[in-house]
């Protein structure tokens, strides 16, 4: 009941800034365009493989829908601003695990921009690009497992970044670094198979492709359900690495302010 | 309040800005480190894409990279100088902009003195990249490729720039100049068009327009040419095709010359070959 509390306040914080994230939106959504329109480009003088142009602006559009979910996770959970507070001496005082605390927030931040950002985007993509939904009802619900498993990755990630922040008084450059390899690993802008081969065995050792490229790929109808299990795999891995953290954070707990 | 008292505390702002970031010296190191990464795998992103295709409606790899830096530094440029004007949404929401109000300066200073930090790893990728894609892309727009100058389809490049247009008609008539006088003082052509300095200054020129039709910055090309030819003549092994577009009226007239490196070290002339392409 605690930490279903602690999501519901994270969303209802986020319900006061409704009318500046549908502004948020509208530029989001032109970013999307903009790398729709590169394959619309490309796509003149190249056929593009199993997708088509169609296919890849489809692709473009429920990634760029996806990114809020499984990409845009608050700055290392928010632990960075906690070191440089002090709050986080608090936190790690209170009843509750650091990271079920952190991960309990986060699903509420997460649940919001579900609703109030990747679901207007995609409609206004499916209005503009006249998409259409898969066929087959068991597909959507796949993506959304698939898409809930890439927010828990991301969550984990952004949890040892932030953890990070113990040590290196600032982690916001992990956070960035983060981003870089999902756009470049986690087929945001191209798909892991058009990689460079030496790229691709780095990326599919990683959990990226499963942050974008996998929910989208399962969307698509291009995967079977199966493919989740390495999502599973991964989402168990970080779990673990993240306890391994917090065990190491209350060892060394710094703060530098207050 | 004059805008000498202004600039005056600006500057030290700005100054106590960053001796206040540079106290975090492990961190700085670690977030240039990072930031060139970051800037290493965006550009890798669309990179592998004209990579893979060849280009995206005529823009080359080359041309997007000359483009994709020259975004980066005036991004960089801003965000290194006026990063929380960026983030005046953070101030609101936190209400520290109430205490920016009570400073006795105006608001614009009080938020671009703050935070104000180096950026090297975006700068010198910003102004690097311009220098090193200019080795293969010259002012007039031509895509080195293989040795051999490829002047891609006729006025694609006069519509899209005529100020660069204007620029480039001057740089290869003095180029022509350069070479009629290095030919008659020592008998033999210099290798010019793709050496990477040469094609650097135009390259850099093209972030300041007004050095284009700057009389003093043109009367350097030449001069940097005629260098530049002669260091790189002497660093090739075997033989290099020295190549560049020369326009006339409206007609792209590639010049191909090959040289030669004799074992003293000297340029001897190989081929010459004169052709059309478009």
């Amino acid at each position: 009941m605690l930490y279903f509390t602690l999501a519901s306040k994270a969303y209802a914080r986020n319900l006061h800034y409704r009318g500046a994230h549908m502004l948020h939106n509208v530029a989001s959504a032109l970013f999307g365009y903009l790398y729709a329109c590169i394959w619309i480009g490309i796509g003149q003088d190249h056929s593009l493989g199993e997708y088509g142009v169609h296919g890849m602006v489809g692709y473009i559009a429920f990634n760029q829908a996806s990114l809020w979910v499984s990409g845009f996770v608050s700055n290392g959970l928010g632990i960075p601003q906690a070191v440089r507070t002090g709050q986080i001496s608090l936190d790690l005082m209170r009843p509750v695990h650091l990271f079920v605390m952190c991960m309990s927030r986060e699903w509420g931040q997460i649940a919001y921009q579900f609703v109030y950002k990747s679901v207007p985007i995609y409609l206004l993509y499916m209005l503009a690009f006249k998409l259409s939904l898969p066929s087959r009802p068991d597909t959507i619900l796949f993506a959304v497992v698939a898409l809930a498993a890439a927010s828990y990755m991301s969550i984990c990630i952004n949890y040892m970044i932030g953890a990070t922040s113990l040590w290196t008084t600032e982690s916001s450059w992990l956070f960035w670094v983060n981003h870089a390899l999902i756009n470049l690993l986690a087929g945001f802008l191209i798909p892991v198979e058009w990689l460079p081969s030496w790229l691709q065995t780095v990326g599919w050792l990683s959990p990226y492709p499963y942050l974008l490229y996998v929910p989208t790929r399962i969307y698509m109808g291009y995967e079977q359900p199966q493919i989740l299990a390495g999502s599973f795999a991964w989402c168990v891995l970080l779990t673990l690495l993240c306890l391994l953290v917090t065990a190491a954070v209350r060892r060394k707990v710094e703060v530098q302010g207050g | 309040m004059t805008v000498k008292y202004l600039l005056d505390l600006y500057a030290v702002l700005i100054r106590s800005s960053i001796r206040s970031r540079m106290q975090y010296r492990m961190n700085f190191m670690l977030g240039t480190l990072l930031a060139a990464l970051i800037q290493i795998a965006e550009f890798l992103m669309i990179a592998i894409i004209l990579n893979k295709f060849g280009a995206v409606k005529g823009w080359s790899l080359h041309e997007v990279g000359y483009l994709f830096a020259v975004m980066t530094l005036s991004k960089t440029l801003y965000r290194a100088f006026a990063n929380d004007v960026h983030h005046l949404e953070k101030y609101l929401t936190t209400g520290e902009l109430d205490q920016l109000l009570t400073r006795p300066v105006p608001i614009l200073l009080a938020l671009m003195s703050q935070n104000v930090r180096l950026m090297p790893a975006e700068i010198l990728q910003g102004g690097g990249r311009p220098v090193l894609v200019a080795a293969r892309l010259d002012v007039c727009g031509a895509d080195y490729m293989d040795g051999r100058a490829v002047y891609p389809a006729g006025d694609r490049y006069r519509r899209r720039d005529p100020v660069r247009d204007r620029a480039c008609d001057r740089y290869g008539r003095l180029l022509d100049d350069a070479d009629q006088r290095a030919a008659d003082a020592d008998g033999r052509r210099l290798a010019n068009g793709g050496t990477l300095p040469a094609c650097a200054v135009p390259a850099l020129a093209s972030f300041f327009p007004a050095c284009r039709h700057s009389r003093r910055f043109c009367q350097l090309c030449p001069l940097l040419v005629h260098f530049t030819g002669r260091i790189r003549g002497l660093a090739d092994v075997g033989h290099r095709a020295a190549c560049r577009p020369r326009i006339g009226a409206g007609i792209e007239v590639l010049e191909v010359r090959t040289f030669s490196l004799s074992k003293h070290g000297k340029l001897g002339k190989r081929r010459s070959d004169h052709g059309s392409n478009d």
